[in-house]
């Protein structure tokens, strides 16, 4: 273990491009774990998977236009959303239908647009699944500048997002928007989707918002202890996913979500208020302690 | 004479049903009133109206001879408890240092004294032992009488709650309904949901029977009677003569 970990430290320190997966991996950790905590607590998963993905077609026709990936990932992912809303709104399809309808449309326009062009510079593979490879100087700005913005808009809008999630009706009496900040959010989730591209690709972005955030609500009663844990988890699981990435040559989003999987099942198990051994354990010696 | 709620002609649409038709009342301060009517009634709608978050399509809508929008603050709102997820991660005392919203800027933090007054609040509900609970910790009643600390806390005149009493055991009702009457007798004005009749004369100090219509508003003796009752709920009641005290005893099929 330590000789794989000195061999990776060696790594880090030649490669420079193995720094940028690393601070890159590190970011998209904070940024997806303290929004994946709203998203979570707001019952909007599906949400984040449906915007995810409908990045897809807008990053292709940006990168057609000659335009920054950023901008038509925007355009496309907050369109998804009205669209989800709108629908849902104007005709009896429930909202997860909905989510399910404009998630594959929407990806699938964005399969046919790449083998359109047929162009070899943008590779499927890469928008999918990401390629830590090669985040550049300039990706590496965009995302820490995102992380940056996402993180004091919820410092700055603590108090709103906090009342508007945890009692919606409440918010709307005392003048909160609801609705703008619905809409706030799934432009947000764009932001740290095209963020993460690079890293962790729009597959699997879904599973850095949800789980460590998941894992974190596991293990505490206090949101803002979940938002700090689920960066951290994050985080964790950005170093330890790069790492493993790196020895085993191996696809870095993948290994990330691995970890942070592992580390949730091990919440899952072992937490101490609401982990499934733990409990069996309680139930047990209450059992016991009843029969004497 | 000044009205805590003063409504004239109010129609209330959604997707082109009427769900509030040509409502006009005047509801004097310092009264614990209860909304009355079956299903679909809109009890929710008028309530939703005058605290400002449904649009109405006719009529106008005073609160202490004001615009709803200048007075915000001065409305709280007590939810019915299955709105709520009581999982969230968040602690009895946040909950209701929550009330303090209103009086904060945008951007401003609660300061310590909004987290005295939150205090204060729960100690007045009986419940500041509790304030390091995690919310979902609490019995059904517990968690009841922390919305209302919430409301407490926000320092408002008038109050809106939302079956208040719905899946909650008998002897935390009557704490709740002790309660009420304390925030009453401090001066506040009431307004509470509810959808039981069996209650309705030992709660309320005014009556609104509703069905879309406003069947009735008043005193309890005005209200309270059957072929009115009968009227809101669409004539679903059975009435039953008592010979002894010839009082009308209502039941609702």
């Amino acid at each position: 273990m330590m000789e794989n970990i000195q061999f990776f430290l060696s790594g880090v320190a030649n490669y420079p491009f193995l720094q940028n997966a690393l601070i890159a991996g590190i970011l998209v950790g904070i940024v997806c774990g303290v929004v994946g905590c709203f998203i979570i607590l707001r019952g909007m998963a599906l949400m984040g998977d449906a915007i995810s993905h409908a990045v897809l077609p807008g990053v292709v026709i940006a990168y057609m236009l000659g335009m920054s990936f950023f901008i038509g990932a925007v355009i496309t992912g907050v369109l998804t959303a009205l669209g989800i809303g709108y629908i849902s709104q104007n005709s009896k399809v429930k909202d997860d239908s909905a989510i399910g309808i404009l998630l594959s449309g929407m990806f699938a326009i964005g399969v046919i647009l790449i083998t359109a062009i047929g162009s070899i510079e943008v590779d499927i593979w890469h928008i999918l699944f990401g390629n830590v490879l090669a985040v550049s100087q300039t990706d590496l700005w965009m995302t820490f500048g995102i992380t940056v913005a996402v993180i004091a808009f919820i410092l700055l809008f603590y108090k709103q997002l906090l009342v508007s999630t945890f009692d919606p009706t409440m918010a709307r009496a005392i003048g909160v928007p609801t609705k703008l900040i619905h809409y706030v959010l799934m432009f947000i989730l764009s932001l740290v989707t095209v963020a993460s591209l690079n890293t962790v690709g729009i597959i699997l972005v879904v599973a850095m918002l949800i789980t460590p955030g998941s894992t974190a609500y596991l293990l505490t009663d206090r949101l803002p202890v979940m938002l700090v844990l689920s960066a951290t988890f994050g985080v964790v699981s950005a170093i330890a996913g790069v790492f493993y990435s790196y020895l085993y040559d191996v696809a870095t989003g993948a290994s990330m979500v691995i970890v942070a999987t592992v580390i949730f099942l091990l919440a899952f198990f072992f937490s101490p208020k609401q982990g499934l051994v733990v409990r069996w354990f309680r139930d047990r010696a209450a059992q016991q302690a009843s029969q004497g | 004479m000044s009205y805590s709620v003063d409504i004239n002609h109010l129609s209330v649409a959604y997707h082109g049903e009427w769900a509030l038709k040509d409502i006009s009342f005047q509801a004097p301060k310092q009264e614990i009133i209860g909304i009355i009517g079956p299903n679909g009634a809109g009890k929710s709608t008028l309530m939703k109206a005058i605290m400002g978050m449904v649009t109405a399509n006719q009529g106008t809508i005073r609160v202490f001879d004001q615009p709803v929008e200048n007075v915000r603050s001065d409305i709280a709102y007590v939810p019915q408890r299955n709105m709520i997820d009581f999982d969230f991660p968040i602690l009895v005392e946040d909950v209701v240092v929550m009330g303090r919203y209103p009086h904060l800027k945008w951007w401003q933090r609660p300061s310590k004294q909004d987290r005295e007054k939150a205090i204060e609040s729960l100690r007045q509900v009986g419940m500041e032992s509790f304030r390091k609970r995690q919310i979902g910790e609490l019995s059904g009643g517990q968690q009841q009488r922390v919305f209302i600390a919430r409301a407490l806390a926000q320092e408002a005149d008038l109050l809106f709650l939302d079956e208040p009493f719905a899946g909650i055991d008998l002897t935390s009702e009557q704490i709740i309904i002790d309660l009420l009457r304390d925030i009453r007798d401090q001066g506040k004005t009431l307004f509470i949901v509810h959808h039981d009749l069996s209650k309705v004369e030992e709660y309320f100090d005014r009556l609104m029977l509703l069905n879309q219509r406003l069947v009735g508003f008043g005193q309890l003796q005005d209200v309270f009677r059957a072929n009115l009752i009968s009227e809101a709920y669409n004539g679903q009641v059975a009435t039953i003569k008592d010979s002894d005290h010839s009082d009308d005893v209502v039941v609702v099929k």
